[in-house]
C-alpha cells in the first residue's frame, strides 16, 4: 500500500488542490485526539433529535 | 467562495484524518482536521488544531500564526470532501471555548448563502436542532450534504 496522491478542485471553492492519501493505517487513536473535546461533543448529542 | 486554503491535504485513516501545514510568523505548525466517532453511529465530531509533540491533537491551542481565515477555510474544504466521501453522515461541530463556538456560527452565517447550496445546516440551540439561524446562539453546528 502507498500514498495516492489526487488533484482536487471542490466546487464550493474555485482553488485546485493536492490530496496525499495515505492508504495504509496511520496508528492514530482517534479516541486519544481531543478526549475532553470528545466527551463534551458525546454529552451534547446524548437525547439528541437528528433532523429527519 | 473566494478564501485561501492550505493546498496539500494529507488524508489518513479512509479520510477521518486530515494533516497540513500552517505557515506563517511564528514558523510552521502541523496542523490536524480529525473527523471522530460519537456515540451515535451517523454523527462525527468534527475537531481541529495543532498536533502536539507526542503526536496528539490539542483544539485549546492558540498558534496566533496569522492565518486563521485560511485555516477556518481549509476545514470547510475538508468537510467538503469529507461529505462526498460519506454522504450519509452528519457532521457536528462545536468550539473549545464559547468564543470559538460564535466565531465558527459566524464563519458559518458569513457564507450561509454558498454552504447551503451544498449542505443541510443545523444550529443545536436550547430548543434542540433547529435549522441555522445567523444570530441564536448555539452550542453546536450539524452539517449534512443535501440528498
Amino acid at each position: 500500500m502507498k500514498k495516492k496522491v489526487v488533484k482536487y478542485k471542490s466546487t464550493l471553492f474555485n482553488k485546485e488542490i493536492r490530496l496525499i492519501i495515505d492508504e495504509k493505517p496511520s496508528g492514530i487513536d482517534l479516541k486519544k485526539q481531543c478526549p475532553a473535546k470528545q466527551a463534551k461533543v458525546n454529552e451534547l448529542l446524548k437525547g439528541v433529535k437528528l433532523p429527519s | 467562495m473566494q478564501y485561501e486554503v492550505y493546498k496539500n491535504l494529507y488524508i489518513k485513516d479512509a479520510y477521518s484524518i486530515f494533516d497540513f501545514f500552517s505557515i506563517g510568523p511564528r514558523g510552521i505548525i502541523l496542523k490536524r482536521i480529525a473527523f471522530i466517532p460519537t456515540t451515535n453511529d451517523i454523527v462525527y465530531n468534527l475537531s481541529f488544531g495543532d498536533v502536539t509533540l507526542d503526536g496528539e491533537m490539542s483544539s485549546y491551542s492558540v498558534s496566533d500564526n496569522g492565518d486563521r481565515n485560511k485555516i477556518l477555510a481549509t476545514v470547510a474544504y475538508a468537510v467538503d470532501i469529507y461529505l462526498e466521501e460519506y454522504p450519509d453522515r452528519y457532521i457536528f461541530f462545536t468550539g473549545s471555548t464559547d468564543g470559538r463556538t460564535r466565531l465558527y456560527r459566524m464563519a458559518v452565517a458569513l457564507n450561509f448563502d454558498e454552504l447551503s447550496f451544498k449542505f443541510d445546516i443545523y444550529c443545536q440551540t436550547d430548543m434542540g436542532i433547529i435549522p441555522f439561524q445567523k444570530n441564536i446562539p448555539t452550542t453546536g453546528i450539524l452539517v449534512k450534504r443535501k440528498s
